[in-house]
């Protein structure tokens, strides 16, 4: 729609934002021709003067704290009605603990029980509201567990679509000349929509390429597409950590550089990315990389990381806590604990979550004032790895992000890493991927200056005589029939 | 100096070279996101018609503070690029106090004054619009408008004689104005406005060439005014508008066939837009033509990967 409204209108900007804001206080529904407007005005006064002013109050980062209490408190209350009065799971879930709805707030959040995945893993049907329109059903990738179903209305993913398109431009400056390049799991349908559609508002092309083999989307990111109006080569490029090591592998292994592409920006999400591997990646593509945190059961609320390396949250978009590690309690200043959301109305109105325990964890920072570029938005840590995957030995937590902070900072880590943990008499034994001969001494070296309790590093240069390692999204490979012939004449022979 | 020449010809040419000055050396705020449209220009002319019958309708204690409001946040605005916004707001609030204190005390100080206040309200809202990125042909269409509005409303109907019979009388009125004889001479604030807002958007879309044309022309304009009125041509109430919007409409379409299209802020501030390598038509047409003669049966060798 914003490629056919050719935007600006000063006085239509400023209804646009007072109906967006109006719609946050009072609990209504959000007009996606606001957003879409407003797209347009972003885009008409770049054309107008080069560049916008300020946009802080797209990101939510206009309220303190205090001013905004009251408001989180009218938002979760409205939640916790509408979740009582229609879905399953929490009518029985207040009933269980002989809570009232109208008793939820801020303040007594706490006395509602967590809810786990699992549970929404297992019937996520439970959590539809009675009076919602459900459109579509999105599947997580399940790389980290069974694949988790969320029922989402047309509303919603056309509220997110516009939503992506304020954060293409609000954040990575995207031009209607741009062409975005998606390499995600071709499951990730949801996500690969709001993208596209995003790109669409602002008149940017976009193609989805899907998890194919890495050789394949480096020559599609380094080739040429001769279209009028357009840059010849993708500018931006969109897929997860492991994927994007796993280009960086061949890119540098088959002699591609910085020259070869076209690229301005990566938006890089879904797992850890390692500093290690950010240089690396911004060396061979020449590009910056944006790192995001999302989750398709808390879309669209999503996370940015700042220039300080701060996790935010925009609170417009719904409740953020970090419990700690046992689940009883909120976590500490400086304590490791999960992430858990509570998406709030208007921007949630299929699926109703309250207190969903994600599993990831993060480091809860001291409550002193950050300076940042988004320091009125809550934050935590980046995100430092999955619950499960926490390794306790001697007194120390080993996360995921420590290990592969260590591996992927040695420039002959072999990406995405493999990396293994098992406990032996010494410290913990790591394995990993690797064919370089100097690589066990140097992260052995490394590890132990890190404090981290590593009693010796294995090098495997094969993953099949490793310990299983945990599963990435660049293993989502989507087979091309060649590869899908040869596999099937490989497991035949065998 | 003759009133006639001081109201009709000094002011609006005060207005114009200040406004200038103003638009060369500071920026104003102006809204992070928006670009004034005809849409705009729409919204605006619904206020100007709206406007006068909304003051003859309210008392004048009413009247007289809405205007009084207007001025104060006009010399705000003006002076909140020089000053601290605090700062601006006080030096704007006690002008107009000041003023008010004049017009019961001493008239003929509360007109100077109020001729200070409105020149300095033209200066920042004159650039308010023309920095919000408001179009050559959006102050074009707006002036046609305009002409349209004034000769209804001044000669047909007695709607703007009746507004500045009940405002003349009460502080703050939106006129430059001159006592040389026992009539003021006034000037209208909105037509002061016009003439150096044309000015500035003819200088920022079409550049300096256009800029003079159209501070010339609408000093001209004035100049026969004054002339008309010192011969006895003119009498009573007449709307410049009349005359200036179709001069205005007429400049615009004479830049438009000379230049095409008007320079956008950024080109006129001279910021380098990203560039666009994105390539023309013809330029596309003729790469694609190459692969097509490249050799192979899709016109171009394989992408890696693909194999049947």
């Amino acid at each position: 729609m914003a490629a056919n409204h050719r935007g600006g209108d000063v006085l239509g900007t400023a209804l646009a934002q007072l109906r967006y804001g109006f719609s946050l206080v009072a609990g209504r529904r959000i007009r996606i021709a606001d957003i879409e407007h407003v797209v347009a005005d972003i885009m008409a006064t770049r054309r107008e003067f080069g560049g916008v002013g300020d946009l802080r109050e797209f990101r939510g980062t206009t309220m303190a704290a205090a001013d905004r209490k009251p408001i989180d408190d009218r938002r979760i209350r409205r939640l916790a009605l509408k979740a009582y009065a229609e879905t399953t799971y929490y009518r029985r879930q207040f009933d269980r603990v002989g809570m009232r709805p109208e008793e939820l707030s801020l303040s007594t959040l706490e006395r509602l029980p967590l809810t786990p995945k699992e549970a929404l893993q297992d019937l996520p049907e439970a959590f539809v509201s009675r009076r919602a329109q459900p459109w579509y059903r999105a599947e997580t990738t399940g790389t980290t567990g069974p694949p988790t179903g969320v029922w989402f209305s047309r509303y919603e993913t056309d509220l997110m679509t516009a939503m992506t398109a304020i954060a293409f431009l609000v954040d990575y400056q995207l031009r209607d000349e741009d062409v975005v390049q998606i390499n995600l799991s071709s499951r990730a349908f949801l996500g690969i929509h709001c993208l596209v559609g995003a790109a669409s508002l602002i008149g940017a092309a976009a193609c989805s390429v899907g998890l194919v083999a890495p050789e394949v989307a480096l020559s599609r990111l380094a080739g040429e597409a001769h279209l009028a109006g357009r840059q010849p080569r993708p500018t931006m490029l969109v897929t997860y950590s492991s994927y994007l090591g796993l280009m960086v592998e061949v890119g540098e292994k088959t002699g591609y550089g910085a020259g070869d592409f076209g690229l301005r920006q990566i938006m890089c999400g879904g797992e850890i990315l390692t500093d290690g591997l950010r240089r690396r990646a911004e060396r061979l593509f020449g590009a910056r990389i944006v790192e995001t945190y999302g989750m398709t059961e808390i879309n669209p609320a999503n996370g940015q990381i700042c220039a300080g390396g701060h996790l935010h949250f925009n609170p417009e978009q719904g409740v953020t806590e970090v419990i700690d590690l046992t689940g009883a309690r909120p976590a500490e200043p400086g304590e490791l604990g999960v992430l858990t959301f509570t998406p709030v109305y208007p921007y949630r109105e299929t699926t109703l979550l309250l207190r969903l325990l994600s599993g990831d964890v993060v480091r809860r920072l001291p409550d002193e004032s950050m300076h940042c570029e988004l320091a009125q938005l809550p934050a935590t840590s980046r995100l430092l790895g999955k619950h499960r995957h926490l390794t306790r030995f001697a007194g120390r937590l080993v996360t995921p992000r420590d290990i592969l902070e260590l591996i992927e900072a040695d420039p002959a880590a072999i990406l995405p890493s493999r990396w293994a943990l098992e406990e032996v008499r010494d410290g913990l034994e790591l394995h990993v991927h690797g064919d370089d001969e100097g690589l066990a001494d140097r992260l052995h070296e490394r590890g132990l200056a890190l404090d981290l309790p590593l009693g010796r590093v294995v090098v495997h240069t094969g993953c099949d005589t490793m310990p299983p390692a945990a599963p990435v999204r660049a293993d989502l490979r989507e087979l091309s029939f060649a590869e899908s012939a040869r596999r099937s004449d490989l497991e035949a022979v065998r | 100096m003759t009133a006639e020449i001081a109201v009709l010809v000094v002011v609006p040419a005060a207005a114009i070279l200040l406004s200038t000055l103003y638009f060369l050396r500071l920026r104003i705020e102006r809204p992070p996101v928006g670009v004034f449209t005809l849409r705009d220009i729409g919204v605006m002319m619904a206020v100007v018609v709206a406007l006068p019958v909304l003051y003859l309708a309210l008392p004048s204690f009413a009247v007289a503070t809405i205007l009084g409001l207007m001025v104060v946040f006009g010399v705000q605005l003006t002076l909140a690029p020089i000053m601290t916004g605090r700062l601006a707001l006080g030096v704007a609030f006690s002008a107009a106090a000041l003023e008010l204190t004049f017009f019961f005390r001493a008239p003929d100080v509360a007109t100077v004054l109020n001729n200070l206040l409105l020149l300095t309200l033209v200066v920042g809202v004159t650039n308010l619009y023309v920095q919000s990125g408001i179009k050559v042909r959006d102050v074009a269409v707006f002036g046609a408008l305009l002409a349209v509005y004034d000769l209804v409303a001044t000669v047909m109907l007695p709607t703007m004689s009746e507004f500045l019979r009940k405002t003349i009388e009460l502080p703050f009125p939106p006129v430059f104005a001159a006592w040389g004889g026992p009539l003021p001479v006034m000037i209208g604030l909105g037509d002061v406005l016009m003439l150096t807002l044309w000015t500035l958007a003819s200088l920022k879309g079409y550049g300096r060439a256009a800029g003079w044309l159209a501070a010339c022309s609408g000093l001209v304009l004035t100049a026969a005014l004054v002339a008309g009125i010192q011969s006895g041509l003119l009498t009573g109430l007449f709307p410049v508008t009349v005359l200036a919007g179709p001069f205005m409409a007429m400049q615009y379409l004479f830049w438009r066939r000379r230049r095409g299209a008007e320079q956008t802020m950024a080109t006129y501030r001279g910021i380098a837009t990203p560039s666009l390598a994105a390539v023309s038509a013809e330029a596309v047409d003729e790469r694609l033509a190459e692969q097509l003669l490249s050799g192979s049966p899709l016109g171009r060798p394989a992408p890696v990967g693909y194999s049947g």
